[in-house]
């Protein structure tokens, strides 16, 4: 039977039984601001056989360019550096990691906290960690001076993806079906 | 260059590029700090039109620009956000900072 001949709700039912997807990706690059956006890029096609909501994709590139900046601009600075992203999928559990070799961050608590920035003549806003938890699920960042700098990441998928499917003006969404029962 | 401007009277308009990272922030930031001392600029207005993806540089730009703008003694807006670009605002506090509804 052919995808198109199933009603709207079998073709739903269907898009979630094609989960869980497991998947591991790993990926090395220099330290440039240029290949942030090689990151973000990706990670938004490691998560693309997941169907992922417009938000989950933005969500999770916003967080992997902020960890990835940082790594880039704090982490190696001027020097040049290798910076390492790893991405899992494990049932419907995403796992970013963003690695450096870097100097490392001395106070880690300190450099989480929003508005705090030690390039404030960069015009940097010092939000960085700030979108990443507000974005992911989990934070936690693991680092000591010289060091280098690691970020692990998790964000459940498929949370927020009734309220974007059900265009059809029925905004409800956990517990009802949005074709009704 | 990757974004576009227009200079009108003493406003400076910046067309946003398609994605705002910390790459272009630092380019967005020269130009526009070269553009305003050479035309005299008091008010900006920041088009996110063509945006689709910004991360925290994006607003590190915005409230950079705001400090300057506000010390002119002129207006900074922001308009044409799309919904992911303005819950960064939001969230960021910065929408609040302009006094934007």
């Amino acid at each position: 039977m052919k995808l198109n001949e199933y009603s709207e709700g079998e073709e739903k039912e269907m898009s979630v039984h094609k989960r869980p997807l497991n998947n591991n990706m790993r990926m090395e690059f220099d330290s440039v601001s240029e290949n942030v956006a090689l990151a973000r890029m990706a990670v938004s096609g490691f998560i693309l056989p997941f169907d992922p909501t417009m938000d989950e994709i933005n969500d999770i590139k916003t967080a992997v360019s902020e960890a990835v900046t940082n790594a880039i601009i704090h982490g190696y600075e001027k020097f040049k550096g290798t910076v390492c992203l790893k991405c899992e999928l494990k049932n419907d559990l995403l796992v970013v990691t963003v690695k450096d070799n870097g100097k490392g961050i001395e106070n880690v608590e300190k450099a989480m906290e929003p508005m705090f920035t030690t390039k404030t003549e960069e015009d940097r806003a010092g939000m960085g960690f700030m979108f990443m938890n507000v974005f992911m699920d989990s934070l936690n960042v693991q680092s000591a001076p010289g060091f280098g700098t690691t970020v692990i990441m998790t964000k459940k998928m498929g949370i927020t993806k009734q309220d974007v499917r059900c265009e059809c003006g029925n905004t409800e969404t956990e517990g009802t079906h949005p074709f009704g029962r | 260059m990757d974004f576009l401007y227009e200079v009108k009277g003493d406003t400076l308009t910046i067309y946003a590029p398609k994605e705002i990272d910390h790459y272009v922030a630092s380019e967005i930031i020269e130009y526009s700090e070269v553009l305003m001392a050479k035309n005299n600029i008091k008010n900006m207005i920041i088009d996110f039109e063509e945006t689709e993806f910004m991360d925290s540089s994006g607003i590190g730009i915005v409230i950079g620009r705001y400090k300057i703008i506000t010390k002119l003694g002129g207006k900074l807006s922001l308009r044409k956000m799309k919904r992911n670009i303005e819950r960064m605002f939001e969230i960021s506090g910065v929408k609040k900072l302009l006094g934007e509804k």
